[in-house]
């Protein structure tokens, strides 16, 4: 039982928190099964040697079978893990060298000096790894690259623009899934004293899935008790032995349909049942939650303001962004004709133009989403254009989308947290360090309180309000300290109240030093707010200037309601 | 012949359009305008049931609210999307036959596509083409022919202008009044160039932010100053 | 090996690859649409070649069992897409594909309790013997088989290319909104989908259970997951290059198994196939990218 649960831990961080789908997890198991049990009984190593090596071994195929699956499409990517769990059952029969379908066998145990551990001895070994990846996984979660994980889970599109490299991230997660997954392999090796290939096929990858998609997927809780459970429910039932892949399928089936998050996974019918008993136990049991965090808010807001003003202080260039012949062309159509403008710090520059002008690609090619095929841009005197969108965003060129891309299931706060690690946290190494630090925190919420979300904090993403959720793109966007900061028709949708209140939020984040291009289609809003506008038509820039001249412009008029030309 | 009543369409947060009533007549070209965002096209998806829509919706004197939009369809209702949809990998010839699939007279329907072809010579010289070769002036002139070829009571189009050089509109627009007017057809209209789409209406209404913000004959409607306000700003 | 040999191999890669393809056709249908990936179908080859079998206990007529697996199938799998897969199509692909591996361990369970976990025999006498052709020997149930599969394959096409289910389908394949703008009944066309599909898996099922005098719970294990395989390799939802796929597979197999010795299986060739093709090609080989 504690086996299994390791080894469902170890998907789940493949899978539950990467959101990366692994079907064939049986790989990494028996890879650490194999290589323990070859090296300790064809080598004669000494066990806890041979575990190491084995570690070694699946993390390295963790990372190797990694690599290939960045390249694949989601739908591939599934059935990928299939083909290659096939492939190494297949391998496994039929090269001799791993001992063919009979496996190997006369596995020794464990030993501790000498002393083999007998069956209780043994069970406190395994009881100790599961606790030790249980909390290795609670540290994972808590540490920033749990965040990482999350948010490539929920919004993959969303990251580049915050600085997060998914691919590395996604590598991150098989290698320590693996490696969750070996230690699994390795235990089973010594318990059974025989390992043969069709323990880590298909089929049992599959039980693994279903142990977490059961239990809650995404959730130490969930994985541990899937894999108890059902690792459980045989012994119990004699009767239902018989019946074992039945039922499995079936539940499968059913869960997959009614309770997709798994019977304790977050929103399941059994897991609010227990939260709201735990909260009545507690209200029982009247306790007061101190106010850990009571710096004077205001004090800490203009710790960050002064940051911010001090950090543009020391580029003072005449512009901080221009663009020279900008174009992008997509096949025979030039979504972007040799754009150039310049903006300047502190400015509240604005761009719009008709439908299909390439006001969203003119933004791509500024963010780094979209490569351009000519032209320009520097950025602080830089050149940017060639880079990668999280370097550019960590470069100081923050971005908002015009669909709001949150990272639904966490909350606020970690939205921006996300953001805001990610300036520290570069390398693993980096990344484990925790995103709970006081310092990480602090900021956060005065980044929140900057944005009017404070009392926001915990709430789920997923659940706020329009208004609320764009401010929370532009609070997320902040956490990289960007200067210049892109907004992509930020107002569309917005009631009349909400649009005054995120009007507001820009003016003071002018104040506080930034600069700020935005697109919008609400004319109202573009003229009230920016200082300079530009006017983009089929690609082309075709008028430039402060709002009052770009209303009574002609070429402007005509761009926007047509000409009467010949009809 | 289309009447909406209060209608509201909801994504999610957004509300893409609120209490929309609108009458078009028969015959009648009705132009539907507004800046991007305003709710146009949501309206359009919403007659068809493309979009989840609260309110209600008669056609020809039925209720079609609940129908499914292959429903709707087949009472006589035909969409030329935003952004011409063609199939991609069928040729031209199938792009027009599947118009008219849910037709049964093969007389009538062969007719049709050679009166189709006589009037598009293009659509000939193409026939055996695929349609992602096409232009995007006649992407569009094969959009509406698929579209008029079901023998629709009324014609939805959905920005034809958009994506399309100016001598490419004007004939779209052009045609679309021809046709309208030769058939007795319905056409509601939505599109961004305010300009092309009044010299050829009869009637227009204006969205702004999900709501119809006013609603007259076309020649009022060209000269009131609300329309600059409503796409400019005040 | 002589030229008989060579030839009779070529025989049977044939064979195989034509079952190989009927069977992904019909998975290939399925994605083009839905993009589900149905592996399900295995179990719906099996419920055929069950119901074949017993079918043909009770009446003696092989032809008239096997018309009847086909459509007793053609409705499982209709009801399968109503009940399962249609609630599903708002969701993640990935929980279709789970429910879908779901449903196959739940079929193979299933007739393995039904019908007890041994191989049941479906022996045809007026299928035993073969033809001589100068020769090269070809049993009556290959070409049975062979035969069958042709007919299949041309009334397939005739149906996508000549109906208007046909053309309904091949434009849902391009884009599901616009052919209900059309005025089709795009649910429908999608059960119908479905009834071809399991009725041509059933085909599959019953004429391998014969061929092989063996009907068993798990005879769909072989071709659930190479048929996905197979989809992927051909091109996600391309037809011709699922087709294509097969035939390769199928020569690949025999020629693999027969005169070499590779360290792998035969599912393990098809997947391999996959792996190294994902890599090299992502979107299959006559995909569009």
């Amino acid at each position: 039982m504690g086996i299994w649960s390791i080894v469902a831990l170890g998907l789940n961080v493949i899978t539950g928190y990467a959101g990366q789908f692994n079907l064939g997890i049986g790989v990494y198991m028996g890879t650490g099964a194999y290589t323990a049990a070859m090296l300790t009984t064809g080598a004669g190593l000494d066990v806890w040697l041979a575990l190491l090596c084995a570690l070694a071994a699946s993390a390295m195929m963790g990372f190797l079978t990694g690599l290939p699956a960045l390249r694949v499409r989601e739908d591939s990517l599934a059935v990928f893990t299939i083909g290659l769990v096939f492939v190494f059952e297949s391998l496994l029969i039929y090269l001799p060298y791993f001992g063919g379908p009979v496996g190997i066998g006369r596995i020794p145990s464990v030993a501790i000096n000498g002393i083999p551990l007998g069956k209780e001895g043994y069970l406190a070994l395994v009881l100790a790894a599961v606790a030790i990846i249980i909390a290795a996984t609670l540290y994972l979660k808590r540490a920033w690259i749990g965040l990482a994980w999350a948010s490539i889970r929920e919004n993959e599109l969303a990251t580049n623009v915050i600085g997060i490299h998914p691919a590395r991230f996604k590598l991150y997660a098989f290698t320590v899934g693996a490696t969750f997954a070996g230690l699994g392999g390795i235990l089973y090796a010594h318990f059974i004293h025989y390992v043969t290939p069709y323990d880590f096929g298909f089929l049992p990858s599959i039980y693994v899935l279903v142990m977490i998609v059961f239990g809650g997927i995404g959730t130490i809780r969930g994985a541990v008790f899937g894999a108890c459970f059902l690792t459980l429910l045989p012994e119990l039932f004699r009767f239902v032995q018989d019946y074992r892949n039945l039922i499995y399928g079936a539940t499968l089936i059913a869960l997959i349909l009614y309770e997709p998050r798994g019977v304790l996974g977050d929103g399941s019918y059994v897991w609010r049942l227990i939260l709201a008993a735990w909260r009545y136990v507690r209200t029982v049991f009247a306790g007061v939650s101190p106010a850990i965090y009571d710096k004077p808010a205001a004090a800490v807001r203009k710790e960050v303001e002064q940051t911010l003003t001090g950090h543009l202080a020391s580029c003072a260039q005449d512009s901080l962004l221009q663009t020279r012949d900008l174009t992008r062309r997509f096949g025979g159509l030039i979504a972007v004709n040799a754009v150039n403008i310049d903006v300047f710090p502190q400015e509240i520059f604005g761009v719009i133009g008709p439908n299909g002008a390439g006001k969203t690609t003119f933004f791509n090619l500024l963010s780094g989403t979209t490569s351009c095929t000519g032209g320009k841009i520097k950025f602080k005197n830089h050149d940017i254009h060639g880079f990668s969108p999280y370097r550019i965003a960590r470069l100081g060129i923050g971005r908002t989308f015009q669909i709001v891309r949150p990272f639904g299931e966490l909350s606020v706060i970690d939205n921006v947290l996300v953001g805001l690690g990610s300036r520290f946290c570069t390398g693993f190494v980096g990344a484990l360090g925790l995103h709970n630090r006081k310092s990480f925190r602090d900021e956060a919420r005065a980044i929140l309180a900057q944005t009017r979300l404070g009392d926001y904090e915990d709430e789920v993403a997923r659940n706020l309000p329009l208004g609320l959720l764009r401010r929370l793109e532009i609070a997320r966007a902040l956490g990289l300290r960007p200067d210049l900061i892109l907004l992509d028709e930020s107002f569309s949708g917005l009631s009349h109240n909400e649009a005054l209140s995120l009007l507001d939020l820009i003016h003071s984040l002018r104040e506080a030093g930034m600069t700020i291009i935005l697109i919008e289609h609400n004319m109202q809003i573009t003229m009230k707010i920016c200082d300079r506008i530009a006017v983009l038509d089929r690609g082309m820039k075709i008028a430039e200037g402060t709002p009052a001249e770009i209303r009574n412009n002609t070429a402007v008029i005509t761009a926007y309601l047509g000409s009467d030309g010949h009809a | 012949m289309l009447e909406l009543s209060d209608v509201h369409v909801n994504f999610g947060h957004v509300q893409a359009l609120r209490s929309v009533s609108i009458k078009v007549p028969e015959g009648c070209i009705f132009a539907v305008l507004g800046a991007n965002g305003a709710g146009k096209t949501t309206l359009l998806r919403a007659v068809l049931g493309l979009n989840k829509a609260k309110g209600g919706i008669r056609f020809a004197g039925v209720d079609i609210a609940s129908f499914p939009t292959f429903e709707r369809v087949r009472l006589g209702i035909a969409l030329v999307p935003e952004g011409r949809r063609l199939f991609p990998e069928f040729t031209v010839e199938e792009n027009l036959r599947i118009g008219t699939i849910s037709r049964n007279n093969r007389a009538e329907i062969t007719n049709d596509i050679a009166e189709i072809c006589e009037i598009f010579p293009f659509l000939k010289e193409r026939y055996r083409q695929q349609a992602y070769t096409l232009s995007g002036g006649e992407g569009q002139m094969l959009a509406i022919a698929r579209a008029l070829l079901s023998r629709p009571k009324m014609l939805l189009l959905d920005e034809p202008s958009a994506g399309l050089m100016p001598i490419a509109v004007a004939e779209t627009f052009h045609y679309i009044a021809q046709i309208s007017k030769k058939k007795g057809l319905t056409v509601l209209l939505v599109e961004q160039n305010a300009a092309k789409a009044l010299s050829i209406a009869d009637r227009a209404g204006v969205l702004e932010l999900g709501r119809l913000v006013f609603e007259d004959e076309a020649a009022a409607v060209m000269v009131d100053d609300r329309i600059k306000e409503a796409y400019l700003g005040g | 090996m002589t030229l008989n040999l060579l030839a009779q191999q070529l025989v049977n890669a044939i064979e195989l690859g034509s079952i190989y393809a009927m069977i992904a056709v019909g998975l290939a249908l399925v994605y083009g649409v839905l993009r589900i990936l149905h592996v399900a179908q295995a179990g719906i080859y099996s419920a055929g070649a069950f119901t074949g079998l017993f079918l043909y206990q009770k009446t003696g007529s092989c032809l008239v069992s096997l018309l009847l697996a086909m459509v007793v199938a053609g409705l499982i799998g209709a009801l399968i897409e109503r009940f399962i897969y249609r609630p599903m199509l708002t969701r993640p692909r990935i929980v279709a594909l789970i429910a879908s591996i779901g449903l196959l361990i739940c079929f193979s369970d299933i007739f393995r309790i039904v019908a007890g976990p041994n191989q049941l025999a479906f022996d045809v006498p007026s299928l035993r013997g073969s033809y001589d052709l100068g020769g090269l020997l070809i049993s009556r149930i290959d070409a049975a088989i062979l035969t069958g599969t042709a007919i299949i394959f041309v009334l397939l096409r005739t149906v996508l290319q000549k109906t208007k289910l046909g053309f309904a389908i091949r434009a849902a394949a391009q884009d599901i909104e616009t052919t209900e703008v059309m005025g089709i009944n795009v649910a429908r066309s999608v059960s119908w989908i479905f009834f071809i599909s399991s009725a041509i898996a059933a085909f599959g099922g019953v004429m391998v259970g014969i061929l092989y005098n063996a009907v068993y719970p798990d005879m769909g294990d072989m071709i659930a997951y190479k048929g996905l395989a197979l989809i992927v390799i051909g091109g996600f939802g391309s037809l011709s290059g699922t087709v294509l796929a097969s035939f390769l597979l199928a020569i690949t197999e025999t020629i693999l198994t027969t005169y070499t010795a590779v360290p792998l299986s035969r599912e393990g060739v098809a997947m391999l196939f996959l792996v190294l093709l994902i890599l090299v090609r992502p979107q299959g080989l006559l995909g569009r990218a």
